[in-house]
């Protein structure tokens, strides 16, 4: 090879491993490895027993539960919602994986579960990603604070966010464990109202929640759908406005933490029936 | 030598974009996490009986009963359809005036019920009945659709059937269908020397009216799109022959004068045309003739085998009809002018009786494979579903919403007939009530 | 029984005397179909009243064709006139030639086995197969009308493969 041609090879081969090590590092703070979505049974009831204090936003539906919003007629700890989440295969690409390892157990600890309110759902997740950090990990540090996320989830079903070692949690953690709240508290009126049909299956509906710290909708917006087609086009608008009627009578939404307001105070949702 | 500079960093930039997406992708994922939820079998609406806010006698009955007669009709169609799980009017308590417009809505949600009809029924000076009915969301609390409508008070029945249209069209996003009525052949006697009538009714069987007196067999019969007439196929001079009877007249005519045997007579969507199968020195091919009588048929099949039956597209441009060309019965689709036949049934079986949905999306056939079972497929013949699995299901025809289909079950060795339905999903297969066995159901459309 | 099966012929020739008149003559009731499989049998010669057949009559010619010579069958979905067919019909042939003024209606039927419309136009296929062979040997077209039942009159009543074979089949019936 001649001089240019060194130069240009060494140019590339400079610019690989620069943008690679950006590519790790960049993985290693987002936390997430390329994988498939795979579904985890996450069993809610849908029961919550608290009765809302927070501020009448929206409208007035916060009552309790009356005996028609768990459904007599279905065995409580069917996968009654399902988070599909970009993680979990431990066979995933190994760029993260201890990282992988982190998310089944909370997982599989809900499962366990019959009835989950919302302090839970929020104390599993958080003392899981209390791991990870936005410093850079080490193999070692991280595994240790894994084995004290495993034994606080253990310990502590109704701590509450306290649970685990405060480290700052990453903005999709906080996203993730949001969708999970809204999601098993907007579920138990979607049910009801969304349209039975041929492929009703494929529709997913998407909005984005405007959300104040106390947890109330402002509005909603960005609404659109995706998986519409011939056999179920009829079913779409009665699909979206049931979604839109089930977040605002879900409102206003409990057990999400003020302390990353900033992160969910506007949230991006998709509804998909099974 | 430049270009091999050019070639690295080219390389390097694709390498990077491709890594890119694939990182960008995952963000993607990773904030766009999908909540998938099981959606209810059923949504419950309760129906109190209508008020009658100044109850007066018709020729109908008295209004207070009749708002809870129409009270009964909605409930009964909406648990029809399947989907819903109805409340009253039977165990509901009466509701006075003033919550026909201003719903106890704790009441109700206290039931627990998601959505209630309330409504009213007033006589009229003329004495006709005027009917309003209010659909409710009860978890949110406010209306969400309101109807109002003049009948006769003989009608009534329709009125109540407008209400429950209304509600299953903006709760489920489908079309209405009940307001609609049914052409069928009622059935008795033994299976060696059957009696067949042509029988109408309303959708939900009320209504019923034999029009032939069963001394000569009556088949396959097709209310016009206007509800006027019927066309029908007879035995009544000894041959097979297709007649247009006239409802309200109560009289009939051929449609055509010619000697050959004719039979599956169709209504094109604009009722212009009619559709038939006639035989000449064996051979059945397809024709279609002006339904008026005057005018000359035109011939759509020429092949030596059999072709048969014919269904049109809504939009009438095409004819979907079965023939035997390929050697066993299957499915093909023509222009409405007979040109560019095609096959679209390429599965396991033999496929017959197909028909268009009114929906335009779907057809539905008899698929032959040992059993007969009733399935739909795509007009190019693709998404093949099968909606029942017993010995003999055969001829399905669509209520006029394109969600539910019709056809009628026989049993093996007694040869007993039925008619029955089935939800497009393959849900809510339920018998409809007939007075007698009943076979060749056909849905007319909504009514106006 | 036997008594039955001559009211029924009776009824028969009644009936078909009245499809026999002019083509625009409303029928109202169908020649009733046989409550019995013994449809086809020759009547028995000892009736007290009647004890002679007459020449050129259905019973005539049922009991010249002999039992179940008034009809062949057919495999499922076939219409083809095989040997043993060829052979009833030629006998009908022959009967027919001997009474040359008498008309006949060839009656095409289809098993429940299949669809409405489909086996009304396969019964008529049959039919046809059937008359163009008894043209072939003789029988003047003018003589032979068809009609098809597709699956509305079967004779054998069981839903099992020995009933459904009996009821693919062209039937000849004399027109009186």
């Amino acid at each position: 090879m001649d001089r240019a041609e060194k130069l240009g090879l060494g140019a590339a081969i400079g610019g690989h491993v620069v943008l690679l090590g950006a590519m790790a590092l960049g993985l290693m703070m987002s936390a997430e490895p390329i994988t498939k979505p795979e579904s985890i049974s996450v069993s809610l009831v849908g029961d919550i027993a608290d009765v809302s204090s927070a501020p009448d936003a929206i409208q007035e539906e916060s009552a309790p539960p009356a005996p028609g919003e768990t459904e007599p007629a279905e065995p409580p700890p069917s996968p009654a919602m399902q988070i599909e989440r970009p993680v979990e295969k431990p066979q995933a690409k190994p760029v993260t994986k201890p990282l992988v390892r982190d998310t089944p157990p909370p997982a599989k600890t809900a499962t366990k579960k019959v009835v989950v309110k919302q302090p839970p759902a929020k104390s599993n997740t958080a003392p899981a990603k209390s791991g990870k950090g936005t410093t850079p990990v080490t193999p070692g540090g991280f595994s240790k604070s894994f084995e004290d996320s495993m034994n606080a989830i253990g310990k502590a079903p109704g701590a509450g966010k306290a649970v685990g070692t405060p480290a700052a949690k990453s903005a999709v953690e906080v996203r993730r464990s949001v969708t999970a709240s809204l999601g098993s508290q907007i579920m138990r009126y979607v049910r009801s109202c969304s349209p039975n049909g041929l492929d009703v299956d494929k529709i997913a509906t998407t909005v984005t929640l405007s959300l104040s710290s106390d947890g109330s909708l402002i509005s909603l917006s960005g609404i659109s759908q995706r998986g519409v087609n011939e056999n179920n086009r009829p079913q779409a608008k009665p699909t979206e406005l049931c979604v839109v009627s089930a977040i605002k009578q879900a409102s206003p939404f409990k057990g999400l933490d003020p302390e990353y307001h900033d992160t969910w105070k506007s949230h991006k949702m998709t509804f998909q029936p099974n | 030598m430049y270009h091999r500079i050019i070639y690295f960093v080219a390389l390097l930039a694709m390498t990077s974009i491709t890594l890119n997406s694939a990182f960008a992708q995952v963000v993607e994922e990773e904030v766009d996490e999908v909540v998938r939820y099981d959606v209810a079998k059923t949504r419950s609406i309760a129906v109190p009986a209508l008020v009658a806010p100044a109850p007066a006698d018709t020729p109908a009955g008295n209004s207070t009963a009749l708002g809870r007669q129409i009270a009964e009709v909605i409930s009964s169609d909406l648990r029809a359809s399947g989907v819903f799980e109805t409340q009253g009017p039977n165990g509901l308590r009466a509701i006075a005036l003033p919550e026909v417009t201003a719903p106890q809505f704790d009441y109700w949600k206290a039931r627990p019920v998601e959505q209630l009809v309330q409504g009213f029924v007033r006589v009229g000076g003329d004495g006709n009945l005027t009917v309003g009915c209010y659909l409710y969301d009860v978890g949110f609390g406010n209306e969400t659709t309101r109807l109002g409508f003049n009948v006769p008070p003989r009608e009534w029945r329709r009125a109540a059937h407008k209400c429950a249209d209304a509600i299953y069209a903006k709760l489920t996003g489908e079309l209405p269908f009940f307001d609609s009525r049914i052409a069928y052949i009622a059935e008795t006697g033994p299976k060696g020397k059957r009696v067949k009538r042509l029988a109408i009714m309303d959708s939900d069987g009320a209504n019923h009216r034999f029009i032939t007196n069963g001394q000569s067999t009556a088949l396959t019969p097709r209310f016009s799109p206007n509800y006027k007439s019927i066309l029908y196929l007879s035995y009544v001079d000894g041959n097979p022959r297709i007649y247009v009877y006239d409802i309200d007249a109560g009289r009939q005519r051929l449609i055509t004068q010619s000697r050959n045997p004719t039979f599956a007579p169709r209504w094109s969507p604009d009722g212009q045309t009619i559709l038939y199968s006639m035989a000449v020195s064996g051979n059945t091919d397809i024709y279609k003739i002006p339904a008026s009588g005057n005018g000359t048929p035109v011939k759509l099949t020429s092949s030596p085998s059999i072709d048969v039956g014919g269904s049109f597209s809504p939009d009438g441009r095409q004819i979907v009809f079965e023939s035997d060309r390929s050697g066993s019965q299957q499915i093909y689709v023509m222009n409405a002018d007979g040109s560019n036949q095609r096959r679209i049934s390429f599965g396991q079986g033999r496929y017959a009786t197909p028909e268009w949905s009114p929906r335009a999306d779907l057809i539905a056939y008899t698929r032959i494979a040992g059993d007969f079972r009733v399935g739909t497929m795509r007009p190019d013949g693709s998404g093949e579903r099968l909606l029942t699995d017993s010995w003999q299901d055969e001829a399905p025809t669509w209520a006029p919403n394109g969600r539910v289909i019709q056809f009628f079950r026989t049993a093996k060795a007694s040869g007993k007939t039925s008619i029955w339905q089935v939800d497009l999903t393959g849900s809510n297969e339920r018998k409809l009530p007939t007075p007698v066995d009943g076979s060749d159901p056909a849905w007319g459309p909504v009514l106006p | 029984m036997k008594s039955n099966s001559i009211k029924g012929l009776a009824f028969l020739l009644a009936s078909a005397s009245l499809v026999a008149g002019c083509g625009k003559k409303d029928v109202e009731v169908l020649p009733p179909v046989a409550e019995n499989t013994n449809y086809g049998q020759p009547p028995a010669q000892t009736s007290p009243v009647t004890n002679t057949i007459q020449p050129g009559s259905q019973e005539d010619f049922l009991q010249t064709v002999g039992q179940f010579g008034d009809r062949i069958l057919f495999d499922t979905d076939r219409f083809n006139v095989d040997t043993d067919d060829q052979g009833t019909l030629q006998v009908q042939a022959q009967w027919l030639a001997r009474y040359p003024n008498t008309r006949i209606t060839v009656e095409g039927h289809a098993d429940e086995r299949g669809t409405r419309d489909y086996n009304l136009a396969l019964g008529e296929r049959r039919a046809n197969s059937a008359k163009n062979y008894l043209i072939s040997v003789g029988v003047d077209a003018s003589r032979i009308q068809t009609v098809s039942y597709g699956k509305e009159r079967p004779q054998a009543l069981g839903s099992d493969e020995q009933s459904w074979a009996q009821n693919r089949r062209a039937v000849t019936v004399t027109v009186q």
